[in-house]
């Protein structure tokens, strides 16, 4: 009885294969023919990048993933004028950027947009770079040398099953340059009115047939940003250097080798947060700026079997240490990631891998800012399977699911559930279903932050953390389309339906009569965090890429999101219970265009439009920018180009951190010019 | 009963191996789709003494001539551009001479395209250096350039800034 199913789905198969073979030959030189001409619509900067084999080119990968993806690629970084990596991310569309100040941005993708966005997952070459005591990226702390970049990778929607959690609302995977592909020297420095200097330098050398190793240094000094007023700066200066080293070597035909190591220094300067102490003046504003000191070392292992089966392995270590006057922390944080992937029987494809990481940290406390325990060691597990399945030609389907325990919160599992369908092979359409959890994380479970009731001066409150605090999660339902209207013109489209459930939420428990800091003589607020809210959202993303002609690429991307969330306004609450509504802008437009004006000369513009937003009781009314950009080639190795910034306002609000961050800042013009000289 | 199934076994194993090797050839033409798509850029990136016709012609076999016909019609500043394969059309007629081998490019076919403006380009090792123009080059997965820029002064060929940027040059 089992053989004889055994023999009718074998023959199944093989039916499927025998009717599907003549057909892919048939079509095999159409198609050709076909990827060869959607090849005479890239421009010569974007043909010179195109590897000869490997993966299809890029926007090939994206066209057939079953998500929401976007590629920024070197082209578009250079061209944009752009300086550090979060401007950059505004380019995709439903990624909400906003520049808090200076060295300081709330980066998020479809909405929950805060300074402590917690719900985008961050990496450079695998390598997570969000920091486990607030689930969020600093920013201001990471400044790679953007010529290092190879492309950065935005995908939205959750993706717990493969990046685990916090990879809920997207995760960003910047890629930088081989080794190899970074032989000789590059010399490159810039400034002007706000980025006041900035540059780099750059040297690769082949060090065998097969090994390469680069390294490069950077740095930047920014100046300051303006308060609310437009009157005096907010003393938000500050510089940042950082060192690169990266070797790689194919060790065999079926192995290769990637060692990376990473150091970043930073000051940052800007007021902060102020001190309390038990006697007065209780407060001040100061400087209260970050120094701190962060370095990495990662190795990738990639190892070929026979039959497409593949070994990856990927350790990282990462060392954290900074300082501020309220504050001191040291972590180590270690990864080990391993993942495996091979054809099963006929048309399946199956991943598995698994993922430990050890969190080490230790705090130095003050009134101000405590963590409860100082030092705590965290151990993650995951482990997750994902099955590829060509159920037929044209029709794929993805299964994949992820367990992991986590110290805070014991087991969570991330499954998903995908289609992609190819009726056409100009149009593609595909549909998810997903879970994804966000930690709580190091804060959440054990901060004690005692501060002054922003706008008040003789008002405290303290936040304790919640030690039962369990994960937020969200179940993603998606739509995609993409439409390959002419080899010139293509668009893509998403929309989405997301449900998230415990949602962090503040609420004033009351005045406990000052038990918790004894002999303090003002009123103290007792603040608890918790998972109190529920919140759905629902928007739809597009993106257009237009190439007119060889010389001349349009780029358009467009966000709409909306937020539905009840709170009970009975309760007492401390943050607005309805911020999701407020705080992310429900409509935003990138328009780029790149013009090569001759041979040697580009003009490039980048024009951004954001809806008005609300945060922390400060109206952010909606802003146009403008950015443009003049490059020149003078000569075969040399590039020079002047950036005008944000050129439409003198300055502008963008977001605000009354609760951390005591004085607003806003954005301002600026002006700049940069000259990259390659040896 | 088994023999069938391990008829049918062998069958499947079979079909997935011919169906591997056609992706595996796919793979290798990619290299030639590129080289096209270059070819392509090259007329707009070349300025010759007068305008002309661009006609884009292939000597010997090379995996090119599956692809270039792509090329056929497509138009450069509204002007458009012809293929020509066939071994026994002139030279004088080329804007864009691809040969295949070294062999092919000959102290006549030097000079014919001297005379007659014509860039000449290939993708066997020692091109350039031995007279050719413009010459492909595969390193780090990627397609580079050599650039002979004598020839193409002597036959009155001004290459346009943006490709020299990317090519290694040989004076």
């Amino acid at each position: 009885m089992a053989s004889t199913r055994l023999i009718r789905q074998l023959a199944g198969l093989c039916l499927t294969l025998v009717s599907a073979s003549p057909a892919m030959a048939a079509d095999d030189d159409a198609d050709a023919l076909d990827s060869t001409s959607e090849l005479l619509s890239l421009s010569w900067d974007e043909l010179t990048e195109l590897k000869v084999s490997g993966l299809a080119r890029q926007a090939q990968t994206v066209k057939d993933t079953p998500a929401a993806a976007f590629v920024i690629s070197a082209e578009d970084i250079r061209r944009s004028g752009a300086t550090s990596l979060p401007e950059l991310l505004r380019m995709a569309p439903g990624m909400a950027v906003a520049r808090v100040n200076s060295w300081n941005w709330g980066v998020s993708a479809r909405g929950f947009n805060d300074l402590y966005a917690n719900k985008l997952q961050v990496m450079v070459d695998g390598r997570s770079i969000y920091d486990p005591l607030i689930s969020g990226v600093y920013w201001g702390q990471h400044i790679p040398l953007l010529q290092n970049i190879e492309r950065i990778e935005v995908l939205r929607g959750p993706s717990g099953s493969l990046w685990g959690a916090n990879a809920v609302n997207g995760a960003i995977n910047i890629v930088t340059r081989s080794a190899a592909d970074t032989e000789g020297g590059l010399l490159t420095a810039g400034g002007g009115t706000e980025e006041r200097g900035f540059g780099g330098v750059r040297y690769g050398q082949k060090l065998s047939e097969s090994t390469y190793l680069r390294g490069s240094v950077n740095a930047v000094v920014r100046d300051a940003s303006v308060d609310m007023a437009g009157v005096h700066n907010t003393h938000d200066t500050g510089d940042a250097e950082s060192a690169n080293f990266r070797l790689d070597s194919q060790l065999s035909e079926r192995d290769q080798l990637m060692l990376e190591a990473t150091v970043t220094r930073y000051r940052l300067q800007g007021f902060l947060t102020g001190v309390s102490s038990a006697t007065p003046p209780y407060w001040r504003q100061d400087d209260f700026g970050k120094d701190g000191v962060s370095g990495s070392l990662q190795g990738n292992w990639t190892h070929q079997f026979d039959g497409e089966r593949e070994l990856r392995v990927n350790m990282a270590f990462t060392q954290t240490d900074w300082q501020m006057a309220t504050n001191r922390m040291s972590r180590s944080h270690y990864n080990l990631d391993i993942q495996h992937s091979q054809p099963l029987f006929g048309n399946h494809r199956l991943m598995w891998g698994l993922n430990y990481q050890i969190i080490d940290d230790r705090f130095d406390n003050s009134l101000t800012l405590g963590f409860e325990p100082d030092r705590f060691t965290q151990h993650n597990i995951g482990l997750f399977a994902q099955d590829n399945i060509e159920l037929l030609d044209n029709l794929q389907l993805t299964l994949g699911n992820r367990v992991e325990h986590f110290t805070y919160t014991g087991w969570e599992t991330e499954p998903n559930a995908r289609l992609i369908w190819t009726p056409h092979k100009r149009h593609r359409l595909w549909a998810g279903v997903s879970r994804a959890v966000a930690l709580p994380n190091r804060a959440q479970q054990s901060i004690r932050l005692f501060l002054p009731v922003p706008g008040q001066q003789s008002l405290f409150f303290l936040a304790d953390a919640n030690q039962d605090m369990r994960t937020e999660n969200v179940v993603a339902y998606e739509l995609g389309w993409r439409w390959q209207i002419s080899n010139r013109l293509d668009l893509d489209s998403t929309l989405f339906y997301n449900v998230y459930d415990r949602i962090q939420g503040v609420k004033v428990a009351g005045f406990t009569g000052n038990a918790q800091a004894p002999g303090f003589p003002l009123p103290i607020l007792d603040l608890s965090v918790g998972n109190y809210r529920h919140v759905k959202s629902y928007g739809l993303e597009l993106a257009a890429n237009y190439r007119v002609s060889h010389d001349w690429r349009l780029q358009a991307s467009y966000t709409g999101i909306r937020f539905d969330n009840e709170a009970d306004n009975r309760q007492p609450w401390f943050l607005d219970p309805l911020a999701e509504e407020s705080v992310n802008p429900q409509h935003s437009l990138s328009l780029r265009s790149m013009l090569d004006l001759t041979d040697d000369i580009e003009l490039d513009a980048w024009l951004r439009y954001v809806d008005r937003i609300t945060v922390n009781q400060t109206r952010i009314p909606d802003y146009v920018s403008l950015d443009l950009r003049l490059g020149w080639h003078p000569a075969k190795n040399l590039e020079l180009s002047l950036v005008g910034q944000n050129l439409l306002d003198g300055q502008r609000p963008e977001f605000n951190d009354a609760l951390y961050i005591p004085v607003s800042s806003q954005v301002q013009r600026g002006y700049l010019a940069q000259i990259s000289w390659r040896f | 009963m088994r023999v069938f199934l391990y008829t049918l076994l062998s069958l499947c194993v079979w079909l997935s191996a011919a169906a591997a090797a056609a992706a595996e050839s796919a793979a290798g033409d990619r290299e030639f789709q590129l080289k096209t798509a270059y070819l392509f850029h090259f007329a707009e990136l070349t300025r010759w003494p007068e305008p002309r016709p661009i006609v884009i012609c292939l000597r010997g076999a090379s995996p090119l001539r599956k692809f270039l016909p792509v090329l056929e019609g497509q138009t450069i500043d509204g002007a458009p551009v012809h293929v020509a394969v066939e071994a026994n059309a002139g030279i004088g007629g080329c804007s864009i001479l691809f040969l295949a081998e070294n062999g092919l490019l000959t102290t006549d076919v030097a000079e014919q395209a001297r005379a007659g403006h014509v860039l000449l380009v290939g993708d066997s090792d020692g091109f350039a250096a031995a007279g050719g123009m413009v010459q492909f080059s595969l390193r780090d997965n990627k397609l580079k350039l050599v650039v002979n820029l004598a020839p193409v002064k002597s036959a009155h060929l001004t290459l346009s800034s943006k490709l020299l940027r990317m090519a290694e040059l040989i004076e």
